[in-house]
Order: structure tokens, then C-alpha cells, then sequence
């Protein structure tokens, strides 16, 4: 079930009316049973192997905790941690293995679906496994409240990656229907469909047929697309958190926010802080810190960083793009880093009211271009066509794109950008900043008609689906 | 301000937005939608249609229908047969047309899955088509319903397909000729035909569609039930096109002898003027595998006049 459809707002309505009609004994089992058939729109099997994760992770982190000796916990947390590591690169990566090393009759490697949504549930187990295993939460005892912290359907596909802990805590209170969250909610989602719909779907109508002939663009087409590219990728990635974040807040469950406003970070590492912000801190709880953080000398820290963005590499796909996405997002930090004095120094010199709006362009400047360097390799299938893009970004030739596409381009990104001006920093619905209400309601009603008039165009799948 | 006051604003503003929008739109497709432009058309000649030829691009493409005697096309691009159906039942009922002949298409792509599903310009097709029509149509109804429902409530979100914006260049289109194009590129130009547009990429178990077949048996007694004789075209398509089936495709469906809906014809005796392989050697009157240019069309018009004269004699 595509997010970004009206069949997604039914299903949600649904789920809100029936959730809050129900006595608070059955809510929640309702509300994992509604998770299921949620995911089950995406394979029956894709369910079960779900519930078999959940029910792995939740034995081992409660023998894990009950354990006495050192030796047992370690075990309990390796089993739950092996097997739910297992699952998932299993069936992440085996599409990856030569078919003819597995050279059994009828079988094939790329028979197995990649279970939409795995990373972003196996992440939560394996954070759920470890704060167990390091006593810093106790397992949750009931098997409903742990499944439905892992299953629930707003944040099942993409995230935001919310511990388990957090949403446990607020399962359990008692909710009654609030018409503030609700409303609050249906802004966020309503903020989410223009993102995605008007803002990243319009981008892909030139973006997408543009990068399956790439070898046809030169100079400032591929500029101009790799800029785009970087837009769409934000629009639809963060429109979709929004939709969740919504979804969830209809509900009256609070998860956190996964974009800052990117593109105005102050550096790149800031800029990772505040780019799908639940992940890094994922990496940044249980990796970057166990691994020694930056306490350990700057080649260390180095080192932990160059593993972190590995990881992450390979957490969108075994290939070589990915990899060279990590390693470029690594060296754009390295330099971050190594230049952080000398960049202070200017900083300095630009402190000066009228100067500091130079500063921040300068800054903008930069982060879009780290960043659209960077997606050259995630927006392209090949390395071949990435080196393509790399190599013909300053070379002239004639313009295939034309004026009238690049003004479009322009117009879709500066309506975006000039939306988020009223939206306050750390999340929240677009036009929160905005102070006069009949104002607010007015911007409202021509965002939804908006969302009306670009609607007829055909679905485009949401890009962190397939992650 | 209070919730309930913002609500009410806020429901208020939508109400009118819609009024305007829902206005000014029906205004302005009256003006530009193609389709209502020929059905006005239709309506207006009524009287004098002795022969209508319906069915898509092929059609419209190949044939200068003003060139023929006493014949309206109500040929449109993109137009599937089951939406012909409903077009032609309307003008038969609505607009007294009484043709004593009706030219049905039957090209190698009409019938297909491919084809049937990914049609636009819903926003004149559904005013033709009841609600309960909507569930044979495709093999997801409950998506079909949302959609039919959506543009019945807000015709304007299909603005960009009623306001004929994707047919602008419809014409520049036919002045190209496929004989300036790569053999490469006709290869894939036919390969794209066959395999995206017909095929759907991997369900070549479905090539062809149950429903639109049984819309070609509906179409035929809706003529017979106004004493039309049909008669039906085969649109005549690039060499390219045959070499990608043989080569590429292992599909015994696609052999003339096995297409479901040419066998229907057969057994319904209906007379067939076949130009499949008629001009499968002259890329100069294509401009791509499967439609032929402005040149190809008048050419085409006069082979097409002579044979149907001769067919209609004896018919």
C-alpha cells in the first residue's frame, strides 16, 4: 500500500475510528493486528518472517536479562543478535550470491523478495537486544506491547527508527481520542502528500526518465539534474517521515522527527545530524560511542567514522555505488573535520551582521554541493554512469534540458524551500511559524487543492521503500 | 481562535475553492478537450455519417477520415476498446448517428492487457460510463472506483489529461519519419512497443485481456442491434515489430492464427481488411514502429478507399 494514496488515508481513518471505539483491554492488540494486515498488503511472508524476528528477539532479551552469570547474558544476547542478523542479511543480501554457486534444482536467489521494510525493523530489534543485554532497559514482559513496538504500521516501512522502549511507554498509557493530535497529525500528513506528491513526484517527471538515458546530458544538465536529484530524494524521504510521524501522532503515539532542514546544516557533520536524524543516532548509540566515539585520538575517531559510513553503504546495498556513496559522504566529513579551524577563522571575519547572510549561503552552497556529489553514486545503477557524470560535469555541450525545464526545476525547489520558511526548526507541520490563523487556514486550503490538481499523475514508489 | 471556529474557515474555504475550480475547469474543457470537441462534432453530422471509424492512434493516424466519402472518425488516441464501446453506444443513443457501416480495429495491440490498462483523459471516458460498469473493467475495481469517484467529486485533478496538455504535440509528432532513426533505435522503439506497452514488461500470460475481448463481442451486437455491418482494420505496423516477436518474445499467442480476438472475428464471419505487413518495409511513412506519419496517413487513405470501396460492394 502505497503511503502517499488515498486507500493509505482510509486505512489510517479506519484505524484511528476503531482504534479509539474499542475498549482500552483490545486497543492494542488491534492496533498490532492492524499492523499485520498493514504489512501483509506487501506479502503474507514478509508477516511472518516479522513475527519470527520479534518472537527471536523478545525470548533472547528476556533470558538475557533473567541470566545470572555474564556467560549465559552474552549468549542469550548473541543468539538474539545472530539469528536476527542472520534473517535479515539473509534476505537482504542473498540476492547478491551467484546462482550457480547455490546449485539446487528450481532454486533461485533472486526468488527471494527483499521483505520491504527489514532494515528499518531490524534495526529496532537490535537496538532492543542491546539495551537489554547493557541493563539499560529492562525486556519488556508482555509480547504484545514488544511485537507492537516493532510491527506498528506507521513507522514499519521507513522509520523514523524509534527504540522500542519509547513506544512501549506510550502504548501503555491511557490514550483517549484528542482532537488537537488528531488535527496536529492530519497537518503533518497533509504536509507529507505535498512533499511527496507536489514537490518529489513533479521532480521525478524530469529527474527519472533523465538518469535512464544520462549519457545524453553534459555540463549544466547534469548539474542542474544532480542538484534536482537531491531535492526529490529529500522531498520524498522526508515527506514519507512525515506521513508516519502524523499517522502515528492520529493515534496519539509521538515519534521523533528524522529531517531538519539538511540543506541548512552549518557542516557536513552537522548536516548528517539533521538528515534522516533517527538512523545517525542509531549509528551514533550503538556503533560509534561502543566503538570509542571520539574519545580515542583523532585517527580513531576517523577510523569509527569511516566505519559507521560503511556501514551505511552497505545498509542501502552491496554495491559499488553504495560503497562509494559511503566513502565519498566519509571524505566530505574527513575534510570537514581537518578544515573545522581554518573555517573558523573566516567565520570570524564574516561575524558581522551584514556579512553573516554571506556566511550562510556559503554554507548552503557547500551542503548542496557534498551532497548532490554524494547522490551522483546513490541516484545512478551503474559506477559507470556515475563516472560518467563526474567526468561531464564541466564539459560543454548542448543543453537537452532546455530553459523551460530548468525554471521548473527552480520554481519546484524554491516553493519547497520557500514553504519550509514557515516551518519550525526540529519538524513539525509546515506552516507552524505562521502566526495569523486566517493566514494559516488559507495556506492550508491551497495545499490540499494543490495536492488535488497534481494528483492524477500515476504513483512513484517512495525511494526508501526498497531499503 | 477557537478549533471549532478554524474548523468551520477551514471547511468553508475548501467549499468555495471547489466551486471555482469545478466551474471555471468545465468552462475551459469545454473549450479545449478534444474528445468533447469531437463529440460535438458528431453530434452536428449526425445526419450524413454513413461510415465511423472508431478505435485509437492507429486509426486516427492511418486514416484522413475527411478523405473518404460520407465517413466521421471517432477515432482517438490512447482510447481503449472498452471506452470505444461506451463512446459508440452514446453517439448511437444520444445523438440519432446512424452509420450503415462501423470500421472496428483489431491491431495486434488492441486487445492486449498492456494497452487496455494504462489509459488517460478518464475525465470524459467516465462521464460515459456508469459506476457499476467500472468493476469489469479492470482487475483492481476497488483502485477503479476510488479513481472513478475522484473525478466525478473533483473533475479538475484530471485537468492535465482533460485539458488535452499531453496531446499538444501531437501533430509535430507525425511530421517525423522513422526512417531518420538508427536501426538500433527502431529495434528498441519496437522492443519498447512489444515488450513496456504490450506486455507489461513480464505478464505475457495475460497478453491479451478477457474483458476487452468480451467489449469486441459487446461492441458487434450493439451493431448488429442498430444493423451497422462492421468491418475490421488491421493497421499496418514496421517490419521491426515482427522481428522483435519472433526473436525476442515466446508467446505462441502472438501468431496471427492463435490472437483470440481474430478468432472471435472469424467465427462471427466478419469481413477483415488486413494491412498488418502492408507497408512493414517503408519506414519513411512511420515515425514509429507502430504509427504512421503525416505523409503514411494520405498515402495510406488512398489504398485504404479503394480496398473498402471493394469490399463494401460485395458486402
Amino acid at each position: 500500500m502505497n503511503f502517499a494514496s488515498f486507500p493509505y488515508l482510509c486505512f489510517l481513518l479506519a484505524s484511528v475510528l476503531l482504534y479509539f471505539t474499542l475498549g482500552k483491554n483490545l486497543r492494542n492488540f488491534f492496533l498490532l493486528l492492524t499492523s499485520y494486515i498493514f504489512y501483509s498488503f506487501f506479502g503474507f511472508g514478509f508477516v511472518a518472517l516479522m513475527i519470527f524476528t520479534t518472537i527471536i528477539t523478545f525470548i533472547c532479551a528476556r533470558y538475557c536479562y533473567k541470566a545470572e552469570t555474564k556467560n549465559a547474558q552474552l549468549g542469550f544476547f548473541l543468539t538474539g543478535l545472530l539469528l536476527d542478523l542472520v534473517v535479515f542479511i539473509l534476505f537482504k543480501y542473498v540476492h547478491i550470491i551467484d546462482v550457480d554457486i547455490m546449485n539446487w534444482p528450481g532454486w533461485s536467489a533472486q526468488k527471494l523478495l527483499i521483505p520491504v521494510g527489514i532494515s528499518f525493523y531490524t534495526f529496532k530489534t537490535v537496538g532492543y537486544c542491546i539495551d537489554v543485554y547493557k541493563r539499560k532497559y529492562e525486556p519488556e514482559p508482555f509480547l504484545l506491547y514488544y511485537a507492537l513496538s516493532v510491527s506498528f504500521f506507521p513507522q514499519l516501512i521507513a522509520g523514523p527508527i524509534e527504540k522500542s522502549h519509547n513506544i512501549i511507554g506510550q502504548l501503555k498509557e491511557n490514550r483517549n481520542f484528542n482532537a488537537e493530535n488528531f488535527i496536529e497529525g492530519g497537518k503533518l500528513i497533509l504536509w507529507g502528500f505535498f512533499k511527496k506528491i507536489a514537490i518529489a513526484d513533479t521532480l521525478a517527471l524530469i529527474i527519472n526518465p533523465a538518469y535512464s538515458n544520462i549519457e545524453k546530458f553534459t555540463g549544466l544538465d547534469l548539474i542542474i539534474l544532480s542538484i534536482a536529484f537531491i531535492y526529490q530524494v529529500y522531498a520524498d524521504f522526508s515527506g514519507y517521515s512525515d506521513i508516519a510521524i502524523g499517522s502515528a501522532k492520529c493515534l496519539g503515539i509521538k515519534l521523533p522527527f528524522n529531517f531538519n532542514k539538511p540543506f541548512f546544516s552549518k557542516n557536513c557533520r552537522e548536516f548528517w545530524l539533521r538528515w534522516h536524524a533517527t538512523l545517525s543516532t542509531w549509528f551514533k548509540e550503538y556503533i560509534y560511542i561502543p566503538l570509542g566515539g571520539n574519545k580515542k585520538g583523532k585517527m580513531r575517531t576517523f577510523l569509527n567514522l569511516f566505519i559507521i559510513f560503511l556501514i551505511s553503504g552497505i545498509w542501502h546495498g552491496i554495491t559499488f555505488n553504495y560503497i562509494c556513496f559511503a566513502i565519498l559522504s566519509f571524505a566530505w566529513v574527513l575534510i570537514d573535520l581537518i578544515t573545522e579551524g581554518s573555517r573558523l577563522k573566516l567565520v570570524n571575519k564574516f561575524r558581522s551582521a551584514t556579512r553573516w547572510y554571506l556566511l550562510k549561503i556559503m554554507s548552503y552552497v557547500a551542503i548542496i554541493i557534498m551532497f548532490a556529489s554524494v547522490c551522483v553514486f546513490f541516484r545512478t545503477e551503474t559506477m559507470n554512469d556515475a563516472i560518467y557524470i563526474f567526468r561531464h560535469l564541466f564539459t560543454s555541450g548542448e543543453a537537452k534540458l532546455g530553459i523551460v525545464k530548468y525554471l521548473f526545476i527552480a520554481g519546484t525547489i524554491l516553493v519547497l524551500e520557500f514553504m519550509q520558511m514557515f516551518q519550525a526548526s526540529g519538524g513539525g507541520h509546515c506552516f507552524e511559524l505562521m502566526k495569523n490563523p486566517y493566514t494559516r487556514i488559507f495556506a492550508y486550503v491551497t495545499v490540499l487543492f494543490i495536492l488535488l490538481l497534481v494528483s492524477a499523475r500515476p504513483d512513484v514508489t517512495f525511494q526508501y521503500f526498497q531499503f | 481562535m477557537p478549533l471549532k471556529n478554524k474548523i468551520v474557515i477551514f471547511l468553508i474555504l475548501c467549499i468555495i475553492t471547489h466551486l471555482i475550480l469545478y466551474v471555471v475547469f468545465y468552462r475551459v474543457a469545454e473549450k479545449e478537450n478534444p474528445l468533447l470537441q469531437q463529440m460535438a462534432a458528431c453530434k452536428k453530422n449526425s445526419k450524413v455519417i454513413k461510415i465511423l471509424l472508431i478505435g485509437d492512434s492507429h486509426a486516427e493516424r492511418s486514416i484522413n477520415a475527411p478523405g473518404l466519402d460520407s465517413t466521421f472518425s471517432l477515432a482517438f488516441y490512447g482510447e481503449n476498446n472498452m471506452f470505444t464501446y461506451f463512446k459508440l453506444k452514446y453517439c448511437l443513443e444520444n445523438y440519432q448517428v446512424r452509420p450503415k457501416y462501423v470500421l472496428l480495429q483489431c491491431d495486434l495491440s488492441t486487445y492486449t492487457k498492456g494497452f487496455n490498462y494504462f489509459r488517460t483523459n478518464n475525465f470524459f471516458y467516465y462521464s460515459l460510463v456508469g459506476i457499476s460498469d467500472i468493476r469489469e473493467m479492470r482487475d483492481e475495481p476497488v483502485s477503479e472506483y476510488y479513481r472513478y469517484l475522484k473525478i466525478k467529486l473533483f473533475p479538475y485533478s484530471d485537468w492535465q489529461y482533460a485539458l488535452n496538455l499531453a496531446g499538444k504535440n501531437r501533430q509535430k509528432k507525425g511530421e517525423a519519419t522513422f526512417t531518420e532513426r538508427s536501426t538500433e533505435e527502431k529495434t528498441a522503439n519496437a522492443r519498447n512497443f512489444m515488450q513496456n506497452e504490450l506486455m507489461c514488461s513480464d505478464k505475457r500470460e495475460n497478453l491479451f485481456f478477457t474483458t476487452s475481448i468480451n467489449y469486441l463481442k459487446k461492441t458487434i451486437v450493439l451493431c448488429k442491434e442498430y444493423n451497422i455491418k462492421p468491418v475490421v482494420i488491421k493497421y499496418p505496423l514496421m517490419q521491426q515489430v515482427f522481428d522483435v516477436i519472433k526473436n525476442e518474445i515466446d508467446s505462441t499467442a502472438l501468431q496471427i492464427n492463435n490472437r483470440p480476438p481474430e478468432m472471435l472475428i472469424r467465427n462471427l464471419h466478419i469481413p477483415v481488411l488486413d494491412f498488418e505487413y502492408f507497408y512493414a518495409q517503408r519506414p519513411d511513412l512511420f515515425f514509429d514502429c507502430h504509427h504512421l506519419n503525416n505523409a503514411g496517413k494520405l498515402a495510406f487513405t488512398r489504398v485504404f478507399k479503394h480496398k473498402l470501396d471493394s469490399l463494401l460492394r460485395s458486402y
